[in-house]
Order: C-alpha cells, then sequence, then structure tokens
C-alpha cells in the first residue's frame, strides 16, 4: 500500500467493550498495517466512555502488530451548564455558538495527546480521525488540518446538525465514510465538495464455524428468538426494542423470544422476564453462534453509520430485522435483499409474523445478505477504497 | 397469532415484501384490529424520530395526551429477593391497596387537572397552527 505515515486518532482503543467506531478504527489499523503501511494509534488511556477516567498507563505498546500512543486524558467535571446545554442540543432545540464551543470543550480531551499531534505533524503524512462527535477529534483535526482525514461515523442525529461540527467537516483534507447513505447525509448536512469524500467502510470475513446448539444449550434457549447485539442504550433503541416485543407477546401467542447481547444496562419489565432474556457481554465466539442460532439479528437503532452487527448477522446465516428509520440500514437491507424494515410497531409485529411463519424465506434473505457482505464488504474491497481514498486526497 | 404468509418464488425482493406488509397493515387498521393495542409506552420511547424543536413540541404533546389519564394501579407488583419474594408481594400488594384508599381523592383531582390541562395545550397548540398557516 503506496502510503507514508498514518496516524488514527480514535479516543479509546484495544478495549473489550468497544462501540462500532473503535472496532472499525482498530480493524481498519490492523489491516492497513498489514499491507504494509505504517500505521500508529494516538489514543487515550481511557478504556470507559462515560467517565473517561484514566485506566491504562500512558506510553506505547503494540496491540496486534499496531504501535498505539497512549496520552492520559484530562480530567472533565461536566457541570450543570454542560449538561443543560447537551439536554437542549439532544432534543433538537437552538443553542448559540458559544454554548457549542462549552459542550464540546466538555468532552473527552487530551493536551498531551495536543502537543504529540503538534509537535510530529510533519512526521505524519496524514491523521485519520475517528469519530466525529469527540473532543480528541474537533481540537484534533484543528491542530493539522492539511493532514486530517476525518473518518467521522455520522449519525443524522441533532449533534451534527451543530456549527462547530460543519466548519470541522470543511477544514478537513479528506472524508472518509462508512457507506453511501452516510456519505449522502454529510453532503446534505455540510455541501462538501464531492473530491474530498469518499467510502470505505470496513472488512469482515465469514468465521470458519458457527455452532448454534453450543450457544442454545450453554444459555438453555430451546425456543426460537430473535436477537439484538450492541451496547444497550437509548440512543440505539433498545428501550424501544424491549417495548415493542412486550407488546408483540401480549397481542401474539407464541413462544418467540427475545436474547438482548452486549454492554449497557437494560430494564426489563417483570411481565416479560420469561421471554426476554438478557445474557449480557458474552464471549466472541459465542456472540457469532448466537447469529446463527437466531430467527433473525434486529437492529432498531437509528444511529448506525454502518452495522457490524447486522454484517456479522448475515455473515453467521441470520436474516434481518432493522428499523426503516436508519438510511444506512435500511440500504443494507435493500441492497442485499437481506432484511426487512420495521418504521413503527405496527409493520414490527407485520414483519415478525412473516419471518416467524417463514423459514424459506428467512433462508434467502439471509443468503442475500451474506452474498452482500462478501461483495462489498470483504477486507480486497475495503482495503482498495481506502488506498483509492489516499490516492484521491494525494497522500504522499 | 395471525395469519401465516407464503412466500413462493425464488429469490426475494425486499421492496415487495416490504409493500405487501404495509398493506397488511392498513387493512388491519381499517378493521380496528389495533384499537385494542396499548402503545402509549412505545409513543414515549420514539424520542430518537425527533430532528428539530418542531417535532419535538409535538412529540411532547402527544405524550400529553396519552399520559394525562393516570392510572395507579399501572404497575406490576413484585419482588426479587427469592426466597421471600411471594411474602414480600403480599405484603406490598397490602400496603398498596391501603395507600389506594387514603390518595383515590387525591389521584381523582389530579386526574381531572392533567385532562384540563391536556386540552388547553391541545387547544394553544391548534391556535399557534392556524396563526402560522395565516402569515
Amino acid at each position: 500500500m503506496p502510503v507514508g505515515n498514518i496516524a488514527f486518532v480514535v479516543p479509546r482503543y484495544g478495549v473489550q467493550s468497544a462501540g462500532g467506531a473503535e472496532v472499525l478504527a482498530q480493524r481498519v489499523a490492523e489491516k492497513l498495517a498489514a499491507a504494509g503501511a505504517h500505521i500508529s494509534v494516538l489514543t487515550t488511556c481511557a478504556r470507559d466512555h462515560f467517565t473517561w477516567a484514566n485506566y491504562f498507563s500512558p506510553g506505547q505498546e503494540f496491540i496486534n502488530g499496531v504501535s498505539v500512543h497512549r496520552f492520559p486524558a484530562d480530567e472533565r467535571k461536566p457541570d450543570s451548564e454542560f449538561i443543560s446545554i447537551q439536554g437542549r442540543i439532544a432534543q433538537g432545540m437552538k443553542v448559540s455558538r458559544d454554548e457549542e464551543e462549552k459542550w464540546i470543550r466538555g468532552s473527552v480531551h487530551s493536551r498531551a495527546l495536543y502537543e504529540f499531534i503538534s509537535t510530529n505533524r510533519g512526521y505524519f503524512d496524514a491523521f485519520l480521525f475517528i469519530p466525529y462527535l469527540f473532543g480528541t477529534t474537533w481540537a484534533g483535526s484543528a491542530l493539522a488540518p492539511e493532514k486530517a482525514i476525518l473518518i467521522p461515523c455520522l449519525h443524522d442525529e441533532p449533534y451534527a446538525r451543530l456549527s462547530i461540527f460543519r466548519e470541522m467537516f470543511g477544514r478537513c483534507r479528506g472524508l472518509i465514510f462508512n457507506s453511501e447513505p452516510e456519505r449522502d447525509l454529510a453532503l446534505q448536512l455540510y455541501g462538501l465538495h464531492a473530491d474530498t469524500v469518499a467510502v470505505g467502510g470496513m472488512g469482515l470475513e465469514p468465521r470458519d464455524q458457527y455452532r448454534p446448539e453450543r450457544f442454545r444449550k450453554k444459555f438453555r434457549l430451546a425456543q426460537p428468538f430473535i436477537l439484538y447485539a450492541g451496547r444497550r442504550e437509548e440512543g440505539k433503541n433498545t428501550p424501544l426494542l424491549i417495548e415493542y416485543f412486550r407488546t408483540f407477546k401480549k397481542q401474539n401467542r407464541n413462544d418467540l423470544a427475545l436474547v438482548l447481547l452486549g454492554t449497557g444496562d437494560v430494564t426489563i419489565p417483570e411481565d416479560a422476564a420469561g421471554e426476554i432474556h438478557d445474557l449480557g457481554y458474552i464471549a466472541e465466539d459465542l456472540k457469532h453462534d448466537a447469529y446463527a442460532a437466531s430467527l433473525a439479528l434486529c437492529q432498531p437503532s437509528v444511529n448506525e453509520s454502518f452495522s457490524i452487527v447486522l454484517m456479522e448477522a448475515w455473515l453467521a446465516g441470520a436474516a434481518a430485522l432493522a428499523h426503516g428509520g436508519c438510511a444506512v440500514t435500511a440500504r443494507h437491507c435493500l441492497d442485499s435483499n437481506g432484511g426487512l424494515l420495521f418504521r413503527d410497531y405496527y409493520t414490527f409485529e407485520e414483519c415478525l409474523l412473516y419471518l416467524m411463519e417463514n423459514k424459506g424465506l428467512r433462508e434467502r434473505l439471509a443468503a442475500g445478505g451474506r452474498a452482500y457482505v462478501r461483495r462489498e464488504y470483504s477486507w480486497d474491497a475495503v482495503l482498495k477504497r481506502y488506498a483509492h481514498a489516499f490516492d484521491q486526497f494525494k497522500l504522499a | 397469532m395471525g395469519e401465516i404468509f407464503e412466500i413462493g418464488a425464488e429469490g426475494v425482493d425486499v421492496k415487495n415484501i416490504m409493500a405487501e406488509i404495509e398493506e397488511r397493515v392498513a387493512r388491519k387498521k381499517e378493521a380496528g384490529i389495533y384499537d385494542r393495542y396499548d402503545l402509549s409506552r412505545i409513543e414515549t420511547l420514539e424520542l430518537s424520530k425527533i430532528k428539530s424543536e418542531a417535532e419535538y413540541l409535538n412529540y411532547l404533546i402527544k405524550v400529553i395526551q396519552q399520559t394525562w389519564d393516570i392510572d395507579i394501579g399501572d404497575f406490576p407488583i413484585y419482588s426479587k429477593s427469592g426466597i421471600l419474594g411471594k411474602p414480600a408481594v403480599m405484603l406490598k400488594k397490602v400496603i398498596w391497596k391501603l395507600l389506594k384508599f387514603y390518595t383515590y381523592r387525591l389521584f381523582s383531582q389530579q386526574k381531572e387537572f392533567n385532562c384540563q390541562v391536556a386540552n388547553a395545550i391541545s387547544s394553544l397548540k391548534n391556535k399557534i397552527d392556524e396563526l402560522a398557516k395565516k402569515q
């Protein structure tokens, strides 16, 4: 891969409970390094994205062949003003420029990391900042905008409409999106030049084997189930899925269950405890077995820029059921013919009934999804797109 | 359980299936099948659809319309304390019944007040919409 020295700048790296952006950063960094690029990672010592408390020791370490430099995250104490501004932004209310800046200054920052970028900007040919919504990306990209490439992992959310981000997107040398709908959203929001945008994504490979029975046996699950895998939080629509499923079970007599995997607190109503199973964080192998054992993977989130779990589930042979309000997952489902889409409770119920009664349909959806992932998101295809993007942005 | 679906054709076209699903939903709505569904809790969770201040106001009004009619019995009584669970639930139920007896009057007054406020807010919103159209 004919590129020079590249640094990924990401607020967390190499943590077990990573979000999609962090997983994507790590896998792309490792694959680019394996393909011969000189890759470094600049990150903080934080492990937890709620407190951003320093957990890892500062300094250099190697993770899967990639040089990782950790810097202490600055101490932060979100005050009532920060919380009030965040609340108003989240509700789509207007805030002043001054308030936007106060809010982003309350995000995760690292003075030591910024000093490193300033001191070493001559050594690196490009800094890849990921994702857009954090202080390290906002402040870090301002230090070397001519070398800043943003992998935003952008969602259609009120934060994306802040003027500070419009400026940030505009000043970067290039932007690599995970999917075409994400790129289209950015073009619509920020009016970017076409020669500064590219689509990359993340590669996925099927595992050597899937053992659905192992999953069923370990968790004593005999009944059919739909699966949710990922962070459990309001922003991912997990409470909505639980409420949808609870209503579905009230209205339809069948033995279907909902299985939840991942980190984050989840509240299961007592009257649904027998049919909603919260298994929390489980080993990676078992997660893939769970996909294979499921009737379908349900992705209720409307805040996705790629959706790794959707791709993983298709590779494991599961059909998909996604929220039609998310342009990215809806596009994946339509382009692959791999998943059904719901837009409210009524369509959710009908989709589930459809999936439950049609084994043949589930299999064909899964086959469509699997073929799509292998065609569009093999590592070969993704690395070619990254190489093309680096050429387009005229990196050395 | 609803009707059994059959998909016979080779290959899948998600667009077609979705169109069929939307048709089924429309037919069920027309037939009043969904009228018995209680979706009030779901409505309060659909915040993620909101993209602007105006949508947020509409959302708040919708939630007020669905939640003004408070029901003091609208939650399950349970206990997580294993072997002591059953007696704990019984005790909680007794306490709750006593509380209900003494607080019923208060709740009915609150309900009346909520009803009037919800109606007033809806009327104000309609007036604002009318004025906005005229401008």
